[in-house]
Parts: structure tokens; sequence; C-alpha cells
């Protein structure tokens, strides 16, 4: 094998493949996806902005992706080309189409691949990395789900909402609960249950990640709803599932699943209990929350 | 055919892309286009079950003023409106009813 290109020590988690590229593992709530960086040269800028989820190559991932930058790629570190991707799916194949990247995600094989353009590749490929996490989440049995979650005393509780709807302001509230995400919330059925995880999708501005890598038994969805007063309101088991549908995104948008996505989500309401929460921005929904058996401790 | 088109004789159908389950005696609509979400309740869903591609918004009107014992020309009105929403919204078409 040619020498490695991480710093000497440093890396027992990333390995040089001999061919001019490097091999990053990650783990997403113990899904592992595989990303072989073409060439080289960028692996450590990903490995440096996922640090906390790389794990060991000790064993084959669930997805290996090609991450490929051109040899020419255009603009400045400064310059945004916009990221936003159409995913459209052909027969068993995703594909993702962006101004400054292009790729494509097979899961049935297990191989994904990613072009990327220019010279500021970060936020491409994140992009790239929530819609194969939303795929592989889903094709294993599990979600992920456009949300906040929150650790207290082990359980898990989810907030879903699209933007603006206060899922940051909730993990501002609350700094004696550890922060899964504040935007993409792994979601993992078990034998005791459904589990969150933490993952490397956050809202930029959000500093506090302290619990990205963590993970609890989920015991409480909430979908918030900004009001002069703070409340919980029950909601049926068919409102309960329609909001979930909606907050799982790249899945809600492929006809062929929408079917299978709404009985998952509704397996789910039916495990976990889903209510409202109106509140203010203020922590005086933990109160609230605390009727609910859950506290702030 | 146009919402503001829609009247007793039209022939009221799904979108064919919309996936729809009822869930406790709700309906759950998907529409998978547009990535929207929409819960009917009781009575929304009824309609929706009515809504076959057979039964005109007429057919569906008197079926659920009786279900329901309301005044007929009240629920007509009612459908009317509900066929121009659920057409807005992309989830329902309608076809004028063939002669014969």
């Amino acid at each position: 094998m040619a020498g490695s290109t991480a710093e000497p020590g440093a890396d027992e988690r990333s390995r040089a493949t001999g061919k001019g590229t490097t091999l990053l593992m990650l783990d997403l709530a113990g899904w592992r996806i595989g990303l072989d960086c073409q060439p080289a040269l960028h692996a450590d800028t990903i490995a440096t902005r996922y640090a906390p989820f790389l794990a060991p190559p000790d064993r084959r991932p669930d997805v290996l992706a090609t991450i490929t930058l051109e040899d020419q790629a255009q603009g400045g570190i400064l310059s945004d080309p916009g990221w936003e991707m159409r995913v459209t799916r052909q027969g068993s194949e995703f594909l993702l189409d962006a101004s400054a990247a292009c790729g494509k995600i097979v899961l049935g094989s297990g191989l994904a691949f990613l072009k990327l353009t220019h010279v500021n590749f970060l936020p491409g490929l994140e992009y790239f990395l929530r819609v194969l996490a939303a795929l592989l989440a889903y094709e294993r049995g599990g979600l992920m789900v456009h949300s906040a979650g929150l650790l207290t005393g082990g359980q898990a509780l989810l907030f879903i909402g699209h933007s603006g709807s206060g899922k940051s302001t909730v993990v501002a509230l609350s700094p004696h609960a550890s922060a899964l995400s504040d935007d993409y919330v792994a979601l993992r059925p078990e034998p005791s249950g459904w589990r969150a995880y933490g993952t490397p999708f956050w809202n930029p501005p959000t500093l506090r990640r302290d619990g990205q890598t963590a993970s609890g038994t989920l015991v409480g969805i909430y979908q918030l709803v900004q009001d002069q007063a703070v409340y919980l309101r029950s909601m049926s088991l068919a409102a309960a599932s329609a909001e979930l549908v909606a907050h799982c995104s790249v899945i809600n948008g492929d006809a062929t699943e929408l079917a299978g996505l709404l009985a998952r989500c509704r397996q789910l309401a039916e495990a976990v209990p889903v209510r409202q929460l109106h509140f203010r921005k203020d922590p005086g929904f933990w109160e609230v929350l605390g009727s609910g058996g859950f506290s702030k401790r | 055919m146009a919402p503001g088109n829609v009247t007793l004789d039209s022939v009221l159908q799904h979108e064919p892309s919309v996936i729809s389950r009822m869930i406790d005696g709700e309906a759950v609509l998907v529409h998978p286009r547009q990535g929207k979400v929409r819960v009917l309740n009781p009575v929304g869903a009824r309609f929706w079950e009515l809504a076959d591609g057979e039964r005109t918004a007429g057919d569906v009107a008197r079926i659920i003023a009786d279900e329901y014992g309301v005044e007929l020309a009240r629920v007509e009105a009612d459908v009317l409106a509900f066929c121009r929403d659920l057409m807005g919204r992309g989830v329902l078409t309608t076809n004028a009813r063939q002669p014969g």
C-alpha cells in the first residue's frame, strides 16, 4: 500500500487506497458510509469537517461513495455556486444534479458517486450526504427526519417543524439537554423501540453540538407551533403520521415510496406519542414537557 | 377542468399520483410532486372515498346529506367548495359526465 496521506500518528480512520485516494468511514446512527476521496488532497478537509463521525474502516460500509473533486475546479473559496440539488429517480438509481455537482446513488449495489466542480465543495458534499443518509436510513428500516433532537436522562425528544418553526430556538433554550441536532435527526427501530441519533447535519450558526454523536430512546415527538400560550395539544394518528411524512425529506418526494413511508410514519406515531407543542421563545415549554414526564435535570 | 368550472354534474376522481390512506377515520393525502401532505377530517375522508371516478359531485352531495342528516342544498354548496379547494391543491380532478 502506498504511504498514507494522513498526518503521522493521527488517523487510523482514514486509509490510503494506494490509488491516489483516501477512504474515510463515517458512522451515522450505526450505518457506515465510506467516502472514497479522489484525489486524496481534499480528504483532510472532509475528515476535519466530519471528525466526530469518523470510524475505523473495520467493516464494509453500507454504502461506498466515490467523491471526486475535478482537477479544474472553478470558483473561489468564498464564493457559493448554490448547492440545492435536484433529485430524480430512474428505476433503482437516484440522480442528483446541481450547478456545481452531479451524482448518483444506487443503494441496491451499495454504491454512490459525486463529482464536485467548485473549489468551495463542502456544502455540496453536505447536501449529497443528507440525501444519501435519508435514502440509506429508509432502506434500512429507519428514517431521517427534519427535526431537532434533545437528549435528557438518556431519553430523546424530537421536535419537528419546517424552517423557521423554532427548532434551533428550542435547542438554544435547552442548555441542560444534549443536542442531537437542530436540523436532521436519524431514527432507527430497535427491539426496545425507536432510537434517535445525532447527526453531523445542523444549521450552520448553531455552535453547541454536544450531543451530535449521542443517541437515546425516543419517548416523545413534538410538532412546534409558536404561540403566546404554552401548552401541549394532542394530535390524531392521521395528523401525526402526516406531519412525520412531511418532515421526511427526499423520501416524501419519491412517488414509489410514499405508501411505504406513510406506513412507517404511522408505525412511528403509534409507538411514540406525537403532540403539538405550543411555545414561546423562552424555556417555559419545559414545564409542560415536564408534565408529560420529562424534566430539566 | 379548472376548479371554478366544477358543477354538480362533474365526475370526481383522485389525481392519480396522490397517495391516500385512511387512518382512524381520517384520510391522509400525500402529493409526491408537491411534497405536501394533507389530512381530511371524517367528513372530508368520506368525500374522498366517494370521489371514485364514477360518482358526480351531485351524487356525493346526496350521499353525504343522507348520511349526516344535513340539508341537501347546503351540502351541495359545501361539496362544490371542497372540490374547488382540492382541485386547486392538485389532488382532485373532474370530468364532465358523459350523456347517456
